[in-house]
């Protein structure tokens, strides 16, 4: 397999670094030449790269503006050769490439990531979500011990800056705020007609959220609240958050586990 | 000679995001479609849910772009095994891929890059498109890519390795007319003398596409409708192959469901017109 493999190296060199050794072994003729050839295959695949960047993270290359993205997706397709089978998850690295790389703008890195869970909540596993007359049905006594699941889509955005509002005016193609400090909390997931939806999370909430992701039964999870309101507005809290998650369609019922 | 194929699906498109609910509320005039398995290769949500309620109504079959069976990469189990559980749950009326290699030492180039005709390259991907056979379970379509570059140590023809590679994998061939076309003109060989050269036994699809021309090369784009040489050579082969499941592959620029239901009127029409000649000849010299 030596020869196989030789030129199989030397045709992944030349398409990652323009090392040209593959060129003598490509035939030429009158028409066109082994090394026009061989760009037809270097600016296919740099060009195929580019298109899966600017779909997946549109916003952010209009955030960015066509000549700075232009240059992300350079410097990006360099550091970062493909590692999957499939080009969806080419970009996975982006993120943590911005943040390193474009450190002074940390509002791109986070920009990146809600574009991917956006994305990956698109697609995640399907499994029924709980009914809407869940909690109707369930009896005061089954309350503690309940225990409850987040359906495959749901995803916990945390930010610290302005992102969220930022992706929003890009989106409706007005100009963005200025980037400014700003933690927030958001819930991403895929509501009942498949499409992917987000809002944004009071510290208490991410807190049920958690404890319910952890495994906790409802009592465990009540004691977290303690953290952030009186006991006596547990209940009430409790029942109209589970209930707003069960009627977007966040929450399933627990995954048996394994002791 | 009567050609009969129990293969036959007839005439069928890529299934694409575009035209989902499309197809799915109007069961459009289409006889099966092809979907391209990486796209489906997810956990859930829309693009499932859509083949699988569209799976209700139309045959499908599954064509992959990543198994890379020409790298001298050891072939990517985590791969095959999901491409399997799609398989199990579609339950395709065939699958396929491509005679070429994509990755290499785990980076993948996401391209179809040539093998080079060679003994070599013979036998290893022979060897790795039984092993994918033996994992799946069922015999694989290998589909002939188009190419732009010609390796000088090539020993033999396109066609001749193609043959070769579905003799002894014991695999079939989906034949892509346009890839014929376009790798004819790339590398000026005669594209008659390559359909002469294979096996109708082994045929079971065949692919029409669009390219575009740049006058001294030709790149493969499947962005523009299929040009009247490439309906030409469709012709040849099915006056060659007789009847054989056909789809229009659009991958960009893609336009309305109608506009390529009308094009692959033209499919079903140049057909007809091969095989009535056919037997109209049959019948005169019979």
């Amino acid at each position: 397999m030596a020869d196989l493999q030789q030129r199989q190296a030397q045709m992944m060199a030349y398409l990652l670094h323009g090392d040209n050794q593959i060129a003598e072994h490509v035939t030429s003729n009158e028409r066109i030449d082994g090394n026009q050839r061989l760009e037809i295959y270097s600016n296919g695949y740099r060009l195929r790269l580019q298109e899966t960047l600017a779909v997946d993270h549109d916003v952010l290359a209009s955030y960015m503006g066509d000549e700075a993205f232009a240059s992300l997706c350079e410097r990006f397709i360099e550091a970062s050769p493909s590692r999957h089978k499939s080009l969806r998850h080419f970009a996975d690295t982006l993120p943590e490439f911005l943040a390193e790389r474009y450190g002074e703008y940390p509002q791109l890195a986070e920009l990146a990531a809600f574009e991917r869970a956006l994305m990956f909540s698109f697609d995640a596993e399907d499994k029924a979500p709980l009914p809407a007359d869940f909690l109707q049905r369930l009896a005061p006594e089954e309350w503690p011990a309940c225990e409850l699941s987040w359906h495959p889509s749901l995803h916990i955005f945390a930010s610290a800056y302005n992102t969220v509002p930022i992706w929003q005016s890009l989106k409706q193609e007005q100009v963005p705020p200025a980037p400014v400090e700003q933690k927030s909390l958001w819930a991403i997931w895929r509501n009942a007609e498949r499409l992917t939806q987000f809002r944004s999370l009071q510290g208490s909430e991410h807190s049920l959220l958690r404890a319910l992701a952890n495994g906790e039964n409802l009592s465990h999870a009540c004691e977290h609240l303690l953290d952030f309101m009186p006991e006596e507005e547990i209940p009430g809290f409790l029942q109209s958050s589970l209930q707003g998650y069960i009627a977007s369609g966040m929450l399933c019922a627990a995954t048996k586990r394994n002791i | 000679m009567e050609k009969h194929n129990d293969h036959n699906l007839g005439f069928g498109l890529g299934l694409r995001t575009d035209h989902f609910e499309e197809v799915l509320q109007g069961q459009p005039d289409v006889d099966w479609f092809e979907v391209i398995s990486e796209n489906f290769m997810v956990g859930g949500g829309k693009p499932l849910y859509y083949l699988q309620a569209i799976r209700e109504q139309y045959p499908i079959v599954m064509h992959g772009v990543s198994m890379s069976l020409g790298s001298t990469d050891p072939l990517d189990m985590d791969y095959l095994k999901r491409l399997k559980h799609l398989v199990d749950e579609v339950k395709p009326s065939w699958i396929s891929d491509h005679l070429c290699w994509s990755q290499l030492g785990g980076i993948n180039s996401h391209d179809l890059l040539p093998m080079p005709y060679t003994e070599e390259a013979l036998h290893h991907i022979v060897s790795n498109i039984r092993q994918a056979q033996d994992f799946l379970g069922q015999q694989m379509l290998i589909e002939n890519v188009s190419s732009y570059i010609s390796y000088s140590e090539s020993a033999m023809t396109e066609w001749e390795f193609y043959s070769a590679v579905v003799e002894e994998a014991d695999c079939l061939m989906l034949l892509d007319i346009n890839n014929i076309y376009v790798s004819a003109r790339n590398h000026h060989f005669d594209a008659e003398r390559y359909l002469k050269g294979i096996n109708p036994k082994r045929v079971r699809q065949m692919h029409l596409a669009g390219h575009s021309d740049y006058g001294d090369y030709i790149i493969d784009t499947h962005d523009h409708p299929v040009v009247d040489s490439v309906w030409q050579l469709y012709a040849k082969a099915i006056e060659r192959f007789g009847p054989v499941s056909t789809m229009i592959e659009r991958d960009d620029d893609i336009p309305a469901l109608d506009e390529l239901i009308a094009e692959l009127d033209q499919a079903r029409a140049i057909s007809a017109r091969v095989l009535a000649g056919e037997k109209k000849a049959g019948v005169a010299h019979g």
